[in-house]
């Protein structure tokens, strides 16, 4: 009871520490992002789009042309020449003051700081706005939109990948610990420099050997035009279009991850409190799972979270190398089309997702962690 | 005593190092990276590099797509290699020019040019495509009449034109859906001489010119034909001072070390100064990037307190801040240069997990004896941070930078795939998205792909080989197994 009370205390001051560096850095982003007047920029744009859309409607035109010529009448402009000035200008000075009046709505009119903080409370409550150039699937031009379509099959993807990825490194590097200096183990540690490329780099050669040469597996995208209707064939055409990404992560980050976890449970099956239960006759799967691996699990844990949001974000280079529909792949064309609102909005929605992993690792920690758990030092 | 016990200790840490294979390939390649690099400063000085290579013009009559050169040692196929070109201003082999004016009731009314040039084409395989300039120093209507005679002696007019321009212009290549003029004059001579209709639709057109006719007409398939062939323009034009030139570009299907591009540009000159540039990028964001985080790391740890608490916030601001994503807002709304980037990504990558990392070892160093001692004797802040906790973690350290190295060469090829690049600079990264985008893999231009991508695999490979046995050396945390 104690314990889970100093928990909760200690989970309340990280979130409310996390949460103060999520506010300050997406102020930081906004201020910096409006420094060069770029988001002012945008919302501008918007405007005079809004007011020039308005007077492309015929019918709005001209009765703005009558009200403007019974006034220029009214105040005694007779002459062709001049009565043509007077409407133009009338015109004219209806668009500014349309467009002045609309500034102010959005608030445009008032001072720096202020301006920063309504778009830190849009940004913060994901009211994101929308897109300059690009559009969602279904056409909505909402960034939320853009987004909340796009995560599932990244999600998808990049966690099935990591899963999978997290279990062989632990597992390989678990039994290659128990036989140091074997032959597998000496090609392992030969093996660990290939981590030092990225996953979407192999991606390309699997899609050259596995895709263009082979023709084993489809190059790009996630399911077959047309889709198969079959529930159950859908899954699986998904599934044989994840072959060659999940592949090309398995060899960019296994090796190294064995090559961690290999040395890391080697260390500590060397501790003095693991040799006594050995020279107990502790049987070896218990000293593995008892001594090894559950004073080990903090870690291993932070390091799976780590690599988790760590392949959200890489990922974006991926999905454009295999056309997977995912976030990554809007991010790339938002960066093309250069559309600002839709950047942010993903700046915005990933501090959130790495906020949350912060703090759950804490809560992981606090957990697991005997000295958060019953407050040693 | 223990002055000179350091360097003999180091000295016999080096000469352990020898002894690791890895060690010594990791050395072979980074010296094959130092050679290349003092290669491309030397042939081409940085700023004569970027010029030449975003100047297209430069490469007008380099052979486009081509493979590198010696894959004609495996095939065992006789290419061409580079552009046959045969320029009638620049040269008088094998080229025979006539002029006559042409006068009515004695006066000039107009002149008549002839030039006719051969050349020997012996090799197995086609030419990626045939360019052909016909200038005249008039702005007056000329009419050409041109005409290609092949070895087997079939006689195609490939042109047979007005021009007004003062320069007729034309590139062989094939376009879907599109069938040149000639051509179906070839196949109509094709029927003519051998009665059979071949054809011709989506060939390229250049093909045709250096085909084997009877081949064709047999078998409907594409052969070389070697041997000697003539081309011919005769030209017609009212203004009597005209004078007619031809040029000629056969451009081949290989070239050089590395093969060239969509625009011709040798890949080689890409290749060998993306090593300096990514060497030079990838050595100062890593080591600057460590010695600030340790930096940092370490004046966190010593002086705890407030200077404590706000480096653990300023970090934490970092760790929620999404590294890419951030860095592509940036670049989309100040844009900037390849230094300028390796400004932004040292700072982003100093604070983050690696500032956490840092601090929880010298939290541990902080209590040490020695640490104790010098407080005690009353050395300064900053010495203790910088002579006595610094130099205690340069072992753990200094293999990660070493590894760290290649993953910011491919940080940068990642940000040149989404685009985000110096338009100017010369790296792989730029070269890969090159190829990426224009569809190499595609359309099977492999080594487009390849080339750079060997580089970085190497760089890679290199870099991380050198990395993991330092860190067994410096570090030895399972030599008591």
């Amino acid at each position: 009871m104690r314990g889970l009370r100093r928990l909760a205390r200690f989970l309340s001051i990280r979130t409310a520490s996390v949460g103060a560096s999520l506010v300050i850095a997406i102020f930081l982003v906004i201020i910096v992002a409006n420094l060069g007047g770029k988001i002012d920029e945008i919302i501008e744009q918007e405007i005079r789009l809004t007011v020039n859309m308005q007077l492309q409607d015929p019918r709005f035109k001209s009765q703005l042309g009558y009200s403007c010529e019974t006034m220029c009448k009214g105040m005694g402009v007779m002459e062709e020449g001049v009565l043509k000035q007077c409407v133009a200008q009338c015109m004219q000075s209806w668009v500014d003051e349309r467009t002045r009046i609309l500034m102010r709505t959005y608030g445009l009119d008032q001072p720096f700081v202020l301006r920063a903080l309504y778009y830190l409370r849009d940004a913060l409550t994901l009211s994101l706005g929308r897109a300059q150039r690009i559009y969602s699937d279904t056409g909505s031009r909402e960034v939320w939109a853009i987004i909340s379509e796009r995560l599932p099959q990244t999600i998808l993807l990049f966690t099935t990948a990591n899963v999978v990825i997290f279990f062989m490194e632990l597992f390989i590097g678990l039994a290659l610990s128990r036989k140091y200096g074997s032959i597998f183990d000496k090609l392992a540690v030969t093996l660990a420099p290939l981590s030092s490329m990225p996953g979407w780099f192999y991606g390309l050669f699997m899609i050259l050997t596995f895709a263009f040469w082979l023709k084993l597996f489809p190059s790009r995208g996630m399911v077959s035009a047309p889709p198969p209707e079959d529930p159950w064939l859908y899954a699986l055409d998904v599934l044989w279009h994840m072959v060659l990404p999940i592949i090309s992560w398995i060899i960019a980050y296994v090796p190294i991850g064995v090559y961690y976890y290999r040395t890391f449970f080697l260390l500590f099956s060397t501790e003095e409190y693991v040799e006594y239960a050995k020279a107990r006759g502790v049987p070896s799967r218990v000293i593995e799972r008892r001594y090894i691996l559950r004073p080990t699990l903090p870690p291993i844990i932070t390091s799976f979270a780590l690599m988790l949001i760590g392949s959200w974000m890489g990922a974006i280079i991926t999905e454009t190398v295999f056309q997977w529909p995912g976030l990554g792949m809007k991010f790339y064309e938002a960066i093309n089309f250069s559309d600002a609102p839709v950047v942010i909005g993903i700046i915005a929605i990933y501090a959130y997702l790495l906020a949350a992993t912060v703090i759950a690792l804490d809560l992981v920690y606090g957990i697991l962690d005997p000295r958060v758990r019953v407050g040693g030092e | 005593m223990k002055v000179a016990g350091i360097p003999n200790r180091l000295k016999a840490q080096l000469k352990r190092l020898v002894h690791y294979k890895s060690f010594v390939a990791g050395m072979v390649i980074l010296t094959f990276f130092v050679g290349l690099s003092i290669y491309a400063m030397v042939t081409w000085p940085y700023s004569e590099a970027v010029a030449k290579w975003n100047n297209p013009a430069v490469w007008l009559d380099y052979p486009k797509h081509a493979k590198p050169s010696w894959i004609t040692l495996f095939t065992g196929v006789r290419e061409l290699e580079g552009s046959l070109i045969i320029d009638t201003r620049l040269e008088a082999k094998n080229v025979v020019k006539l002029r006559q004016v042409l006068e009515r009731f004695g006066k000039p009314f107009a002149t008549i040019e002839r030039i006719s040039i051969g050349f020997t084409y012996d090799y197995d395989a086609f030419p990626a495509r045939l360019v052909y300039v016909v200038p005249v120093n008039t702005t007056d209507r000329v009419f050409v009449n041109m005409t290609w005679r092949k070895p087997s002696g079939i006689e195609i007019i490939i042109e047979k034109n007005f021009f007004t321009s003062g320069e007729l212009i034309r590139s062989l290549e094939p376009k879907p859906g599109e069938v040149p003029e000639f051509a179906l004059r070839y196949v109509e001579i094709v029927e003519k001489v051998y009665g059979v209709r071949v054809n011709i639709s989506n060939l390229n057109p250049t093909y045709l010119l250096f085909c084997d006719d009877e081949y064709l007409a047999k078998t409907g398939a594409l052969r070389v034909l070697k041997g000697s062939y003539q081309v011919g323009v005769e030209t017609f034009s009212s203004d009597i001072n005209s004078t007619v030139d031809l040029r000629l570009v056969i451009q081949g299907t290989i070239y050089g070390l590395a093969g060239t591009d969509f625009l011709g540009r040798d890949l080689f000159m890409a290749l060998a100064w993306g090593a300096p540039i990514a060497m030079a990028f990838g050595l100062t964001a890593s080591l600057l990037s460590a010695l600030l985080q340790i930096a940092i790391a370490a004046i966190s740890a010593w002086f705890s307190g407030v200077v404590d608490v706000v480096v653990q916030r300023i970090n934490e601001i970092f760790m929620v801040l999404p590294f890419l994503p951030t860095i592509v807002m940036l670049w989309m709304f100040y844009g900037f240069d390849l230094w300028t980037l390796l400004w932004v990504i040292i700072l982003f990558n100093t604070w983050g997990s690696g500032i956490k990392t840092s601090r929880a070892m010298f939290l541990q160093i902080k209590e040490m004896p020695y640490i104790e001692a010098a407080k005690a004797y009353g050395s300064s802040n900053f010495r203790i941070v910088m002579l006595y906790m610094i130099p205690r973690v340069i072992p753990v350290i200094i293999p990660n930078i070493v590894t760290a190295i290649p993953s910011f060469v491919f940080l940068e090829a990642a940000l040149a795939m989404l685009g985000i690049a110096d338009p100017r600079t010369i790296t792989w990264g730029k070269v890969l998205q090159e190829a990426y985008t224009h569809g190499a893999l595609l359309q099977g231009y492999y080594h487009w792909i390849l080339a750079p991508s060997i580089m970085l695999f190497l760089m890679g490979i290199g870099f991380a080989m050198i990395g993991f046995t330092l860190d067994r050396v410096f570090n030895p945390r399972l030599r008591e197994i």
